[in-house]
């Protein structure tokens, strides 16, 4: 099948025909679909003429950034998408209907048993009220018509389908009882209830852990292949499209920029938008042999132009360390009830690592492992149980508040929500200036001036010191984050997953403006992050923590080209390869229960061995 | 422990419309150019809402006319005239004057008891809200931050003042202290502090916890500075909308006190009293009762919609609720 | 196991001990704005005419010659054995003149809450599934027009067209089942505004909600999605504030009797409080103030069992890691 531009794939009629020929007719197909909203600027249009046709047993993923569009079809399809304040045109052709033409009551037997649909947030996206063998079950009883008791044998089969262990226990089960990934199981039963042809998944696993991702994308494959099912899925990671799709769709501002298989799409993309969502796209393995961060190769979409990846210069000083962290432990005790013994969460266990001046260490991890609880404790932000943090030499630990203040301006902090991070109420060249008028370092006056210099240095138009933070993309805010924290001047800046939440291509720009800052300030990073492919990008060290420990240490090359851990290993299987050639052979991999960190009083963990493979890389044994 | 990082899709509220038209998005920005000017946005909310503007104007009406009637005519809502007692509307008096409305039973001038009326009514409720938002904010703000046995006091004194029946209570303090205005206002501003209170200390939890308060405090930045510049701007709103629905129970509040004959003493016209004037004359006076009751509808309805109006400016219900 | 059994016991007896100190609260309030009026409290309590001897026979049983704290004490221990002082008026003890005149009130009081409940529920639900649209505003008008009435006005007015002027239902009084429906209906008039605005708003924040949209993805019908999705998980805030209105509704109850001449304990305490009858009044505050007391408390009681939620994070232990 050939790869074509825009909505070529129109070489189809307007309204297929009812072929005898079952699996080449599309289960699927959409046709110049327009979808427009109601704003306060008037109506606008989010989605073009998008036509697309999906067939059974195949997946075609939607990819694109924030504002393409891709979920707006997706809502379309199962007519999600607000009455009043939104409008479709165009058709959406499903089992023989013009979705588009169906009145409200209609519609509602379409929705979960022609079409079935998963989101993206798993927990917010299950009724908090109902036991999920309920809520499984009304669908069942919606669109198969089943009795009670019927339903409920038949949610313990789906519940098996989707492999979750102790099916009949986990029925009665609320959703707040449940892990991340285990909800988004049972979303999938759910939408499998109906038996429907089309199951259309709208980031269903963006907001996962990489490994419970790796799972769920597992799982959604094999059940493809156990029913036939047609898959659209929606994402925005070109890893997940190259890992699960057969054809991809790229949009861009409501539009198909490129269309066509996947194999094609990642072998000689077409259209400059492609090229830059591809070259944007983290890619795990292509820093092998270098020894320095590297720069991100950034496409200019309107002239064409790549620029080609630049290391950095060795900026590593490596005799003067700014950081020293020291056997760190954070427990937290947790709220029980009375007359039951005290527990607590072990989030950091004597943890170690030392930064030098001009160095990035990298701390990656998936949720709970206590990376972002280390670099908050750095900050003091959260109170170490023990241990000893010393910042150019000094030690924090143990000190009197005003010492603490004049500490603190050794070391700042970026945030991972760019939105959340600035105060909506005050202007940007405030927030920015702030650090400096109350730590007594410059009156308002002299404040001015250093402010507009920091946002040049970020790459922002000064004059943009007047507004307001909800005036700015995400990539700019982060950036007047960044601003702020270099404020202060600090040697050290702990990035807590800030560019987590951005999209590919503005991830990349902040990528490079870290390393730029890093060439001419010298300045050191405590890289916390669960992405391991901007990891391997921008670190000189890397260190790995699960449950609270670190696993394992090194330099980014030896952990990245020869990881001894168990762990290690595991989580860099589980990142999904931008390259379609090298999808992972498809296990069944089922849910099994995360280990706790949470210990009752007195419990003492084990020490831990390390073991050295070399060059300053450590495993844990 | 949260889940894993969120992008900017999962960490909004799952408003598809608000992704779809964004703040500019980083694409199609070059760099270093100046972003188009905007105007503020805010600003220009706060004109086009309705209920705001209705609200408002109708307080403005109702102080306009006072004012005139204080200073442009000769309605005295003091004079008796036992001649002219329980008159209907329309009458005209010996001296030729029209009694727009009526006369009560000392032959006042309804009109003008009516007009003067508001007086006492709207000071009460203004200065109580004021004084109870005031007390509210420095209590609640602080026990919502900093946590801890402040606030569990607070929680436990709130919860004994909210179990004290309004009116009874009022009543109760009234009668043995004496009504004076000054009186009042204590009264209504000790009684209704807690809710403001409440308002504040969740405002000041949800702030507490909020990143960019943690950012704050990453910057070394002191307490107090976070507390006046920070939480105290953001707290804010919230609490001057129910100032506002606040307002309008004073009004009618007040109104009760002069109605059970414990409110601001007479001959000071006020629509509680007048209404317990007209109590005693129901089968014959329908307009001593009828019109003081519509001038309490009109001023706590205006401070209502306005504070409705105040609280779908600061808070917009986003996100598609249709089923 | 019985460390299960304790937790499970706690679960039970902390709200329960909670409420008992609010009490306390509440009473040492009452005692000490008694204790703390201006007047001598004694001439106060005894009215004019009192020779000496009684004067100091009173004083010393009133054990007024005793240290403040002695006295509260004192109260204390008498209100726990149910012992709230004489009533001068009517020469009894004051808990039983409460409550002998607390059936009327209850009477009332769920009558009334009958009709609110029965009115607001599903008024509240249209204006949010047809938000915006005819039903929400002619809703809304109705709301703002309950919500700024004052309830001795709206009690007059209805009086007024009710039984003056179409003669269908007696003015004042008890005596036969027509007599509580004006009454009834003028109490409930307040209640229903707050809680339709409660509702709407809770229901408007639930159907915002991923849930919903999973719901209507699954293709459930609507009215199921509205009332099994939706009110299921609207009712927690609601039934909170339907507790709290019960307190308020005490209040309303004094205004309305007031009008209605309903022999209850508004009534009681109004005509307490104007008799200068001050323990019956005290009596009236403090055992009005624990019934409300009582009232919230059941209300958390049945949101928390309503609540997996909360339910499951008071009992079990079994979530690791929080998430």
């Amino acid at each position: 099948m050939s790869r074509s531009q825009s909505s070529s794939l129109a070489a189809t009629p307007a309204a297929p025909t009812m072929v005898a020929n079952a699996s080449t007719e599309p289960v699927l197909s959409i046709r110049h679909l327009s979808v427009a909203f109601n704003t306060e600027a008037g109506w606008k249009e989010v989605v073009h003429d998008l036509s697309f046709d999906l067939r059974a047993r195949e997946t075609l993923a939607i990819v694109g950034e924030s504002g393409s569009g891709k979920s707006v079809t997706a809502l379309s399809i199962a007519r999600l998408l607000s009455r009043r304040n939104s409008r479709a045109s165009g058709e959406i052709w499903l089992a023989g209907r013009n979705v588009l033409s169906l009145d409200e009551q209609a519609m509602r037997a379409v929705r979960g048993r022609d079409v079935g649909m998963i989101f993206q947030e798993p927990m917010t996206s299950l009724n908090p009220v109902m036991t999920v063998g309920a809520q499984i079950g009304e669908a069942l009883r919606r669109h198969r018509g089943m009795d009670k008791a019927t339903a409920a044998a038949e949610v313990m089969r789906l519940l098996e389908r989707v492999r979750i262990p102790g099916a009949k226990r986990r029925m009665e089960d609320y959703p707040h009882n449940l892990s991340g990934g285990m909800r988004q199981r049972i979303m999938i039963a759910m939408a499998l209830a109906g038996n429907p042809r089309v199951l259309v998944a709208d980031e269903p696993t963006t907001a996962l852990d990489v490994t419970v991702q790796a799972e769920i994308l597992n799982l959604i494959k094999l059940l493809q292949d156990e029913d036939g099912m047609a898959v659209l899925f929606i994402t925005h990671d070109m890893g997940v499209v190259a890992e699960i799709s057969d054809r991809t769709v790229v949009m861009y501002q409501g539009r198909a920029v490129e269309s066509g298989t996947t194999a094609d799409i990642f072998a000689s993309a077409e259209q400059p938008y492609t090229k830059l969502l591809l070259s944007a796209v983290p890619r795990l393995g292509s820093m092998a042999g270098a020894t320095r961060p590297a720069r991100f190769p950034l496409i200019d979409l309107t002239r064409g132009t790549c620029e080609e990846p630049r290391e950095i210069r060795d900026t590593v000083k490596a005799d003067t360390p700014v950081l020293e962290v020291d056997g760190l432990t954070v427990r937290f005790g947790q709220r029980t009830k009375a007359f039951e013994p005290a527990r607590y969460v072990h989030a950091v266990e004597n943890v170690s690592f030392t930064l030098r001046a001009g160095e990035t260490l990298a701390i990656v991890g998936e949720s709970g492992c206590g990376k972002s609880t280390t670099g908050r404790s750095i900050m003091r932000l959260i109170q170490p149980t023990s241990g000893s943090i010393r910042l150019d030499g000094e030690e924090t630990m143990g000190k009197d508040r005003r010492c603490l203040q004049r500490l603190r301006r050794r070391v700042q902090m970026v945030f991972q929500d760019p939105y959340a991070s600035l105060d909506p109420r005050m202007d940007v060249g405030s927030a920015i200036a702030e650090p400096l008028v109350a730590h007594g370092i410059a009156s308002s006056a002299q404040a001015r001036d250093i402010v507009a210099s920091l946002l040049r240095r970020v790459g922002l138009n000064p004059d943009m010191a007047t507004r307001y933070p909800h005036e700015f993309s995400g990539g700019q805010r982060q950036r007047i984050c960044i601003a702020r924290a270099l404020a202060l001047e600090p040697g050290t800046i702990v990035a807590d997953e800030c560019v987590s939440a951005l999209d590919a291509s503005t991830k990349a720009q902040v990528v490079n403006l870290m390393l730029d800052l890093q060439e001419s300030l010298n300045v050191a990073y405590v890289f916390i992050s669960h992405d391991m492919a901007v990891v391997e990008r921008i670190s000189h060290r890397v260190a790995v923590m699960y449950m609270g420990e670190i696993v394992e240490i090194g330099p980014g090359a030896a952990i990245f080209g020869n990881p001894q851990h168990a762990y290690t290993r595991k989580l860099l299987a589980a990142v999904p390869s931008a390259d379609p050639s090298h999808r992972r052979r498809r296990t069944s991999l089922s849910a099994g229960e995360i280990p706790s960190v949470i210990h009752p009083r007195g419990y003492v963990p084990p020490t831990r061995q390390y073991r050295s493979v070399g060059d300053g890389h450590m495993v844990q044994v | 422990m949260a889940e894993a990082p969120r992008s900017p899709q999962a960490s909004r509220t799952n408003v598809v419309a608000d992704r779809a038209m964004a703040a500019p998005t980083d694409m199609h920005l070059p760099m270093t150019a100046a972003a188009p000017p905007r105007k503020a946005v805010f600003r220009s909310k706060y004109l086009a809402n309705t209920r705001l503007k209705i609200g408002l104007l109708i307080i403005a009406m109702l102080i306009a006319v006072f004012a005139i009637a204080v200073f442009f005519t000769d309605l005295d809502p003091y004079r008796q005239s036992l001649l002219m007692r329980l008159k209907p509307p329309g009458s005209f008096g010996r001296d030729g004057h029209h009694y727009l409305l009526g006369t009560d039973q000392f032959g006042r001038d309804v009109l003008a008891r009516l007009i003067y009326g508001i007086r006492v009514p709207l000071t009460v409720a203004l200065l109580s809200a004021v004084l109870g938002a005031v007390l509210g904010l420095a209590i609640g703000l602080p026990a919502g931050y900093f946590g801890g046995p402040l606030d569990g006091l607070l929680s436990y004194v709130v919860d004994v003042q909210l179990s004290l029946p309004f009116i009874l209570i009022a009543l109760f303090v009234l009668a043995l202290f004496g009504s004076s205005v000054p009186n009042i206002i204590l009264v209504f501003a000790s009684l209704s502090w807690p809710i403001v209170a409440r308002v504040a200390r969740v405002s000041a939890r949800q702030l507490r916890s909020s990143l960019f308060i943690e950012a704050c405090k990453a910057a070394g930045l002191s307490t107090t500075r976070i507390l006046l510049r920070h939480v105290v701007p953001n707290a804010l709103p919230p609490v001057i909308a129910i100032m506002a629905v606040q307002v309008s129970q004073f009004v009618i509040a007040e109104s009760s006190l002069g109605f059970f004959g414990l409110g601001v003493a007479p001959p000071e016209p006020t629509w509680g009293n007048m209404l317990a004037d007209g109590r005693d004359y129901m089968s014959q006076a329908w307009w001593m009762n009828v019109f003081p009751g519509l001038g309490i509808v009109l001023l706590a309805g205006a401070a209502n919609i306005f504070g409705e109006g105040l609280r779908e400016v600061l808070d917009p219900r986003e996100g598609n609720a249709d089923v | 196991m019985t460390r299960d059994l304790l937790s499970r016991a706690t679960l039970v007896l902390r709200p329960i001990l909670k409420a008992l100190l609010v009490m306390l609260g509440v009473l040492v309030l009452v005692f000490t704005i008694m204790r703390f009026a201006p007047g001598d409290p004694i001439s106060t309590l005894l009215g004019e005419g009192a020779s000496n001897q009684d004067y100091n026979v009173a004083r010393q049983r009133l054990g007024l010659d005793l240290p403040v704290w002695k006295q509260l004490f004192q109260y204390l221990t008498n209100v726990a054995t149910g012992d709230f002082g004489m009533s001068i008026v009517h020469r009894r003890p004051a808990i039983d003149v409460v409550l002998q005149a607390f059936p009327a009130t209850m009477l009332l009081g769920s009558v009334a809450f009958a009709i609110a409940v029965m009115l607001a529920v599903p008024m509240g639900i249209a204006s949010a599934v047809w938000r915006e649209e005819t039903a929400d505003r002619v809703i809304g008008i109705f709301v703002l027009i309950a919500q700024t009435v004052p309830p001795f006005w709206g009690g007059i007015m209805l009086i007024h067209i009710f039984s003056l002027n179409l003669h269908l239902l007696p003015t004042s009084g008890t005596g036969s089942w027509q007599h509580i429906i004006l009454p009834a209906v003028t109490l409930a008039l307040y209640q229903v505004a707050t809680i339709i605005r409660t509702l709407r708003s809770s229901m408007l924040e639930v159907l915002k909600e991923d849930y919903i949209r999973t719901a209507r993805a699954k293709g459930l019908g609507r009215w199921r999605i509205i009332l099994r999705h939706g009110l299921g998980n609207a009712l927690g805030p609601v039934i909170t504030i339907l507790g709290l209105q019960l307190g308020a509704m005490f209040s309303g109850a004094i205004v309305t009797e007031a009008v209605f001449a309903w022999p209850g304990l508004g009534s009681l305490g109004l005509g307490a409080l104007l008799t200068r009858d001050y323990t019956l009044a005290q009596a009236v505050v403090a055992f009005t103030a624990m019934l409300v007391v009582a009232f919230n408390l059941l209300a958390d009681a049945l949101v928390s069992f309503i609540d997996p939620r909360i339910r499951d994070s008071a009992l079990s232990s079994r979530n690791a890691g929080g998430r």
